[in-house]
């Protein structure tokens, strides 16, 4: 799996500070879009890339904050990094709380942000390579037959072969054929990877 | 009062018997000598003159009066008989008892003028020793020629001593020159004078006086006499020290309030191209950084570094225009005024500074619709600012010329004129810009804010340096005219 080549977005309404951003970003390879506004960056920001978000707290229209907070409720999930004139402490403390990944006071150090940035870039990799293996096992679980499910549920739950064939009120026979498409389809290698497999997946267990 | 006319009775009675005694001298000498009545008579007459001069006028008229009947008796006929016979027996009373009456009474008056000069003179040696200043007079030529009891106390010298003294050996060093330069002058211009200088006591402690002085003159204009007044002025120059002290809190603070108001903002509209500046150059060491250096990224952001440092500056232009938005109330001005008003305010920082300050304010001068708080401080800037570039000019004539007139366009003109060190070619251009300052405890914002105000009034603000050393400090405002509704 080749890794995908990371983007960063900076909101910035001053266009000196928005552009220098930019460019230093740029210099350290990454790419990067900007935007003048909490509202522009709603607006266009749809991408499917591993990334951070570089925010200055004082915007104009939407503020920072406001807009962690709205990014949040819509669930997307990129690290922020706030950037501040002047940062007080019970605004920075809110921000980390929310989920913020740094808070910088202007004027930073380019290696500060840049590693800031680099962090980000990490954390959202991890979210989303977690959120991907998710995607893949909710995939693989779609792919299971009505009985199957069924079954990968019971067996999951820690019943023997016998006992979810009562269940079902069907042979035990049946039972291993399914169970054994249960395996193969979503890829476990054991029952202990299958009932792990299940609890990613929240599946409701099944009444006793 | 029975003491003192027994008193007068007795020595009435003594001056009698003195005419008595003397003209019985006389009438037994000429007597004898067989000298003329008409010599005799005129002896007499002497000797009630010299009794007269004396005495009072009745032992006088008693000498008188025996002096005649000598004269009847001795020596006119018939002799040794009293009678009124020839006319010197007619004359002689008349003329004995006149002389008397009359120079007796002269000399009554002339010694009453006498005692009355006396008190007199006792009462201003009273006043002009009790007054509470050193009073001297002195000579055309200067040297001393009176001073009171206070100066002697005050010195510690005897009348003598003080009287010999040139005046060089009290004065503070420090003011010695000036002092002696200035009396100098005065001696020659026949001005009035009036300086400032310490004096050192008999303790030895230096203390402020005002030295004044004024000199008399005789029909024909030439100068007789100074008479001159030093008042002790330390009190109130430690006073007005004080005062000056405190004002200078206080202008400091007010500046610092009125920057500290502003210092948010300042700051961040400051930090901002700031950042810029320090991300675009970080960003080209990185560009330039590597085997392959990529210059046009480079050149691009240094072109915006560039782009930025002019915006901080214009960050402080805003500033500027900021700090001209006052509220002005303007009124009819007489710009001499306010000008005199301020040099009320730094008189003593001039005189402190050893500062010769010239004022050539012509009387006849529209006058101009100003607010006279923002004018003073306006003034006010300039003059410290001449105060302070003569300060620190060591080993030169310290001068500061305040003159005001109208120039061709009609408008009033004020310069300020130092002869201190000048403005340096690099400071020319930015010495109106805000936070642009050449002294280590300058802020910066005194010529900015001046220029604001000044231009708020519709008039503009310069300097030129002069032909020979310092600068010149000039504004013009337009003048006062009727507003039409």
């Amino acid at each position: 799996m080749t890794e995908l080549q990371p983007i960063v977005f900076v909101v910035d309404d001053d266009k000196s500070v928005r552009k220098s951003l930019e460019r230093l970003i740029r210099s350290a390879g990454l790419r990067v879009e900007t935007f003048a506004s909490a509202r522009q960056f709603l607006a266009g920001s749809v991408s499917d890339l591993p990334g951070c978000l570089v925010l200055d707290v004082k915007l104009p229209g939407l503020s920072g904050l406001e807009l962690q907070a709205q990014m949040s409720q819509s669930e997307i999930d990129i690290p922020i990094i706030f950037i501040t004139g002047h940062g007080d402490i019970p605004m920075s403390v809110r921000a980390i709380k929310a989920g913020a990944v740094e808070f910088l006071t202007k004027p930073f150090r380019d290696q500060d942000l840049l590693d800031a940035i680099e962090q980000a870039i990490e954390r959202h990799r991890a979210i989303r390579s977690e959120q991907a293996g998710l995607a893949e096992l909710r995939r693989r679980f779609d792919s299971l037959t009505p009985r199957e499910r069924q079954v990968m549920n019971l067996v999951a739950t820690g019943l023997l072969n016998k006992q979810a064939a009562a269940r079902l009120g069907i042979s035990e026979a049946t039972v291993k054929i399914h169970r054994g498409q249960v395996m193969q389809k979503m890829k476990a290698d054991s029952l202990a990877d299958l009932v792990k497999m299940s609890e990613k997946l929240e599946i409701p267990r099944a009444d006793r | 009062m029975k003491h003192l006319s027994k008193k007068i009775i007795w020595r009435s009675t003594l001056q009698f018997i003195t005419g008595f005694v003397a003209l019985a001298f006389l009438t037994f000498i000429c007597f004898r000598s067989e000298i003329s009545s008409t010599t005799v008579a005129l002896l007499y007459l002497i000797v009630i003159v010299l009794i007269s001069l004396r005495a009072s006028f009745t032992p006088a008229a008693l000498v008188a009066i025996t002096a005649y009947l000598a004269l009847d008796a001795f020596f006119t006929a018939p002799l040794f008989r009293l009678g009124l016979s020839e006319p010197l027996d007619f004359v002689a009373p008349v003329a004995y008892l006149t002389t008397a009456y009359v120079i007796t009474r002269l000399m009554k008056r002339s010694r009453q003028s006498f005692r009355e000069i006396r008190d007199l003179k006792d009462q201003l040696r009273l006043i002009v020793d009790t007054i509470p200043g050193l009073v001297w007079s002195a000579h055309a030529d200067g040297t001393a020629d009176f001073l009171n009891q206070r100066w002697l106390e005050y010195t510690g010298l005897s009348p003598k001593e003080g009287l010999n003294w040139g005046g060089q050996g009290f004065l503070h060093p420090e003011d010695r020159e000036r002092f002696l330069g200035e009396w100098k002058a005065i001696l020659e211009a026949g001005a009035p004078l009036e300086i400032e200088a310490g004096l050192r006591g008999r303790d030895g402690d230096y203390r402020r006086l005002l030295i004044r002085a004024v000199p008399l003159r005789d029909e024909t204009g030439k100068i007789v006499k100074w008479y001159g007044l030093n008042t002790d002025i330390e009190e109130q120059k430690r006073i007005g020290e004080e005062l000056r002290k405190s004002q200078a809190e206080l202008a400091h603070i007010t500046r610092a309030l009125t920057m500290g108001e502003l210092a948010a903002s300042i700051a961040h509209e400051i930090n901002q191209p700031l950042l810029a500046i320090v991300t675009n150059a970080s960003a080209v060491l990185r560009w330039l950084a590597g085997d392959a250096p990529n210059l046009d990224e480079a050149r691009e952001a240094v072109r915006d570094i560039v782009q930025d440092g002019n915006r901080a500056a214009d960050v402080i232009a805003r500033i500027r225009a900021i700090l001209r938005k006052t509220d002005t109330a303007p009124t009819r001005l007489d710009i001499n005024q306010v000008i005199r008003e301020v040099i009320d305010l730094t008189r003593n920082e001039i005189l402190r500074n050893g500062i010769d300050l010239k004022l050539d304010l012509p009387a006849e001068l529209p006058s101009i619709s100003a607010d006279r708080v923002q004018l003073q401080q306006v003034i006010l800037n300039l003059v410290i600012n001449g105060i302070e570039a003569l300060a620190s000019a060591a080993g030169q004539p310290r001068e500061l010329v305040i003159s005001s007139q109208t120039d061709n366009s009609d408008r009033v003109l004020v310069a300020v004129k130092d002869t201190g060190g000048g403005i340096g070619q690099p400071d020319s251009g930015q010495i109106f810009d805000a936070f642009y300052t050449t002294k280590p405890q300058g802020m910066g914002m005194g010529l900015a804010i001046s220029r604001s105000i000044i231009e708020n009034h519709d008039g503009r603000l310069w300097f030129e340096p002069n032909d020979g050393r310092g600068t010149t400090f000039l504004f013009a405002l337009p003048q006062y005219r009727e507003k039409t509704i």
